[in-house]
């Protein structure tokens, strides 16, 4: 039997991408995510929400590994969580005698599905299974839906990131130094609020040409160190 | 003998040397951990000389005799030519590297490599509270019919001097661009008397002994008496002002303070004078934000310094939880709020 091992990042929906990427190469697979405090209730709902998927809190891990078949073969994916939790959840496999296969994220930087596989060491290759928006809605918290809705976040399914598109006012091009100031915070505030709850590289944010407000290169400038994407 | 593998970053390369940096000082200085006397340093084709030579002086800052290694390899993640001489071997300790993809290799090539079959290897974790290193050494023996490999790992944290500066965090996005504000043994007499009407008396006499006797500008004014405030804290390592952000120069973002505490906590902390608490309202929520600083958000925090009479009116007119990574502070108690800050263990 094989089991995917990995500690979940803050980036939930990616956690949850792995996994079912794992669980679709057959029946013999299966996925134990390993939570945190901070993690705990968005793998608990991945586990309701397809019944190959284990989450199992870290303090509990030990007691799994203790009951755990001998015919368990471990695949351990590098990449989600802090380097602290992958390397707390890997101590506790070696010290069960386990040695596992490891797995990293490979990706372009286009980010797009089909350049995206979850890759071993030994040149073994699984691609990327696409979360569809309904599954995204189906395991969302609903402050999470709310807070999406009402920022008008939309899910990429291409990208399996949240675009954040800057909405702009009418009246944005007559708007002087101060309000560009404030507006742009706004922004700024919405976009971290958005990585804050969905993990830092699950969000993208972007804007139009600000050219076309008129707006000078300054607000470019620090649209763009926040980590906007978007024209002059 | 020890050797530490260390992977050259190609972002990041002053927080890169500073983990290189206190991660050699404390082989050195902690009883238990070995003598380095060698240090392999992996890097690939798209590293020029001068990044490589600015990890080269950090080694060699350090202890100068430490024989050095260098290793090209095809890409960061495809290390196929670490083996042979430079291969694994026991006693090795490896800096962990950032990305997820070359510590799988690593823990692949641990579990996998012919060259390392048995013996001890050493893992360093420089955690982000800047303060601790977390150390993992493994035991690995190959024994049974199939000589299919043990492993044991055992985790050890362990207390590191403070090697970051701010002034490396902070050159990069604002293009050097600040003041630096020195210590100070004592705050100037003109500002200690600012200072006891700010805390005492009403905002127009604040502001005609500011205007009087400071600063024309009652803004810029509050700010250097801020600054003599700043200057005079025991809990603080660096001290900048007027610090411009914005690509080439062109200052896109003007903040008033970035202190660096004894802790290694980033302080960001802007200066209002007024009398009017929607200003101070406005200014609390734009600190809520998270600085464009590369460095771990669990130890910035922001700080608005005004006047008591407006710092007492914001926490009782408004609600505290709303914002409460801001701290609202006044002349006379900010330099507290910063020790506290400084002497916290973890967050808010």
């Amino acid at each position: 039997m094989q089991v995917a091992v990995f500690p979940s990042g803050l980036s939930s929906l990616n956690t949850l991408q792995c996994c079912l990427s794992f669980i679709s190469e057959g029946d013999n697979w299966t996925c134990w995510i390993i939570s945190t405090p901070e993690t705990r209730s968005a793998c608990e709902r991945f586990e309701e929400y397809n019944p190959k998927i284990k989450a199992i809190f870290h303090d509990d891990l030990e007691e799994e590994l203790e009951k755990a078949n001998d015919d368990i073969e471990f695949n351990f994916l590098v990449g989600p969580s802090t380097r602290e939790e992958q390397l707390r959840t890997l101590s506790l496999l070696f010290n069960h005698s386990y040695i596992p296969k490891f797995w990293f994220i490979e990706e372009s930087p286009g980010r797009k599905n089909e350049k995206r596989f979850l890759s071993s060491y030994t040149d073994t290759k699984i691609p990327m299974s696409i979360l569809e928006k309904t599954v995204v809605r189906s395991v969302l918290l609903a402050d999470d839906l709310s807070f999406i809705q009402a920022n008008r976040i939309i899910w990429d399914v291409q990208s399996s990131r949240f675009i954040y598109n800057i909405q702009f006012p009418n009246n944005a091009s007559r708007f002087g130094k101060i309000k560009i100031r404030d507006f742009q915070d706004e922004a700024l505030g919405i976009f971290q609020e958005a990585q804050k709850r969905f993990g830092k590289h699950a969000v993208e944010g972007r804007h139009p040409p600000l050219g076309r407000f008129g707006w000078h290169q300054n607000a470019h400038d620090r649209f763009q160190q926040a980590g906007f994407r978007g024209g002059r | 003998m020890s050797r530490l593998i260390f992977f050259a970053q190609p972002h990041n390369i002053e927080w890169a040397v500073t983990k290189l940096n206190s991660t050699l000082h404390l082989f050195q200085q902690q009883d238990g951990l070995p003598l380095i006397e060698r240090v392999l340093l992996l890097y690939d084709n798209s590293f020029s000389r001068d990044m490589i030579d600015e990890h080269v002086n950090a080694i060699k800052n350090i202890n100068y005799k430490i024989d050095l290694d260098e290793l090209v390899t095809p890409t960061l993640g495809e290390v196929s030519n670490w083996n042979g001489d430079y291969g694994l071997r026991d006693k090795d300790w490896i800096l962990l590297p950032h990305p997820g993809i070359l510590l799988g290799k690593i823990l692949h090539e641990i579990t996998n490599s012919f060259d390392f079959r048995e013996g001890n290897i050493g893992l360093c974790h420089p955690n982000p509270d800047g303060k601790t290193i977390t150390m993992f050494a493994l035991h690995k023996t190959t024994s049974g019919p199939a000589g299919l490999p043990k492993i044991r790992m055992k985790k050890v944290p362990l207390e590191t001097d403070n090697f970051q500066t701010l002034k490396t965090i902070l050159d990069k996005p604002s293009n050097g661009n600040y003041n630096t504000v020195l210590p100070l043994a004592t705050i100037p007499m003109v500002h200690k008397r600012a200072i006891d009407i700010l805390v005492k008396g009403t905002h127009e006499e604040s502001l005609k002994y500011i205007i009087d006797n400071i600063n024309k500008s009652a803004g810029f004014g509050f700010e250097s008496i801020v600054q003599s405030i700043l200057s005079t804290s025991r809990d603080l390592t660096e001290i900048y002002h007027s610090v411009s952000f914005g690509a080439d120069n062109r200052e896109s973002q003007e903040e008033d303070f970035f202190v660096l505490t004894k802790s290694q906590q980033i302080i960001w902390i802007s200066c209002k004078f007024t009398k009017t608490i929607g200003v101070i309202r406005n200014e609390v929520k734009r600190l809520r934000l998270i600085p464009p600083l590369t460095f771990p958000k669990e130890r910035i925090y922001s700080i608005l310094a005004t006047s008591r009479h407006m710092a007492e009116k914001y926490y009782s007119e408004s609600d505290k939880d709303e914002y409460p990574d801001v701290h609202v502070c006044h002349v006379e108690n900010i330099n507290e709020k910063i020790y506290s800050i400084s002497n916290r263990d973890g967050g808010n």
